[in-house]
């Protein structure tokens, strides 16, 4: 019995979501002001900027964070930004060449002059603050084994202060990383893409003007999304997250009603029950 | 439905992962070591790739200053002997001492003073209000945790001490309550987050039942 309705719970999660996939319900996104910050910043930035992209993606947090990276990065070479991407974590390289992929087939981009792919680095927080102190000392070859020295990009990039905006995608500290040590230390903009969990504690970062602004989970995403002109998944998933939100919120009134109820008329001892 | 070995792969291996949600089985058994070995395997590729580009390869070049990481990272394995498991120590010391010292300068201007700079505002508007009195209630939480009673002498054992202290605590409670209740609300955003691109890949890439735009 006990089984049948955890499956009658999981049934239903699964039918609520599963619906609006295949017919959109057209749910108000909502808004976000922190990530319409992100969104702003890098929209006045100048065609030829450069950009740095930190993805520290991986398949179990890619349903989160892979849409809003792919968001920013259309929106830079929507701009003509010149982008580096850099990775801390092992499988952001496959992440980055998607992007570079697109780059160079939809929007005409060349690698070395417009775009560049760094290769995965161990040290976490102590790499990154290497490459905050001295980016051609952190690096000597792309993800491909090329040296860097040959390619125009490489070369415009003398010192951290030469990026723009410095953007993370992270479900771990990538994005506080980058406040003590790109921001901090050398005041270059940074905008932070967490998961939906991260996003209470990044938020102060935020408001405090640490990061100039927060993408955070699925709805930052297809916020961005739709600030671009471009819906994709994250836009799709949203009336499937917003039915699911509202499940989980009834499941959970449910619960409360139930375990006041069980407080209040107490099931006599020894009858059993299952509240 | 597709005809993509890859997408069939894919899709096995998700169904073999939520078969737990039914019970244990030898399936989702296979699924997760196939995961978790696949996962390991691709670290410890990058993880050598490191050693050999900033390693070896310089090494060979004649630049001797690398010696010093290469040494203090093979002295991590001899934590496997149980003669000479206290040289890794040295290892783990170096490591430990620098990750402290570079977060630490990181983490008192980014998360000490920045924060607290920006923490003391004027109080014009809800929102500082807000701000103000989580602040506040947020340090009260160190009384909910501590408590107050006679046992803490004639002063702040005072009925109107330890009253204010119950107040100061039953504020500080509702706020933890709310910051609980924050962080649980977006971890089901972020479950459900992964979950439907997996609902995503199987009925659209897999089965096609969800139309591709």
């Amino acid at each position: 019995m006990e089984l049948k309705r955890t499956w009658l719970i999981w049934l239903i999660l699964v039918v609520l979501v599963f619906v609006p996939l295949v017919t959109p319900l057209g749910l108000p996104l909502g808004s976000s002001p922190e990530g319409e910050s992100a969104y702003a910043f890098v929209d006045k930035l100048p065609s030829g900027s450069i950009v740095m992209m930190d993805l520290a993606i991986a398949p179990s947090n890619e349903g989160e964070l892979w849409p809003m990276a792919l968001a920013v990065a259309r929106h830079h070479m929507a701009k003509k930004h010149r982008i580096i991407t850099v990775t801390y974590t092992p499988d952001g390289v496959m992440y980055a060449g998607k992007i570079r992929a697109i780059a160079e087939q939809e929007y005409g981009y060349k690698y070395g002059t417009d775009i560049l792919v760094l290769p995965y680095r161990a040290g976490g927080e102590s790499a990154l603050a290497a490459l905050a102190e001295n980016p051609r000392q952190s690096f000597e070859q792309d993800q491909y084994g090329t040296p860097l020295a040959q390619y125009p990009l490489w070369q415009a990039l003398t010192k951290i202060e030469d990026v723009a905006v410095f953007s993370c995608y992270t479900a771990g500290d990538d994005h506080l990383w980058l406040a003590r040590h790109v921001y901090a230390k050398h005041k270059v903009p940074c905008i932070g893409g967490v998961i939906a969990l991260s996003a209470p504690e990044a938020i102060v970062y935020w408001k405090n003007g640490q990061l100039v602004g927060l993408i955070s989970g699925v709805k930052g995403a297809a916020i961005y999304e739709q600030k671009i002109g471009k819906p994709a998944a994250a836009t799709a998933s949203m009336d499937a997250q917003s039915m699911g939100h509202m499940y989980l919120f009834l499941l959970m009134v449910l619960g409360n009603v139930a375990y006041w109820r069980a407080k209040r008329h107490p099931a006599p001892q020894g009858k059993g029950g299952n509240a | 439905m597709s005809t993509d070995p890859k997408i069939w792969l894919g899709a096995i291996m998700s169904l073999g992962i939520y078969s737990y949600l039914y019970k244990e089985n030898p399936f989702f058994r296979a699924c997760e070591h196939a995961y978790m070995g696949l996962a390991l395997a691709h670290l410890a590729v990058m993880g050598w790739t490191n050693v050999r580009d900033m390693g070896l390869k310089k090494l060979a070049e004649g630049q001797l200053a690398v010696l010093f990481p290469l040494i203090l990272g093979v002295l991590l394995f001899t934590r496997w002997s149980k003669t000479y498991s206290w040289l890794s120590r040295y290892s783990l010391a170096y490591f430990v001492g620098v990750a402290a010292a570079v977060t630490i300068t990181g983490v008192l201007d980014a998360g000490i003073i920045s924060q607290v700079r920006g923490a003391i505002q004027p109080v014009n508007s809800l929102d500082s209000f807000i701000a103000l009195f989580c602040n506040v209630t947020a340090v009260c939480v160190f009384f909910f945790i501590v408590g107050s009673g006679k046992e803490a002498g004639p002063l702040l054992g005072s009925k109107p001490v330890v009253t204010l202290v119950k107040w100061a605590a039953d504020a500080g409670r509702v706020v933890m309550m709310i910051s609980f209740g924050a962080v649980f609300g977006t971890t089901v955003m972020a479950r459900l987050g992964l979950f439907i691109p997996r609902l995503q890949f199987l009925f659209r890439d897999f089965i096609h039942i969800i139309p591709v735009k």
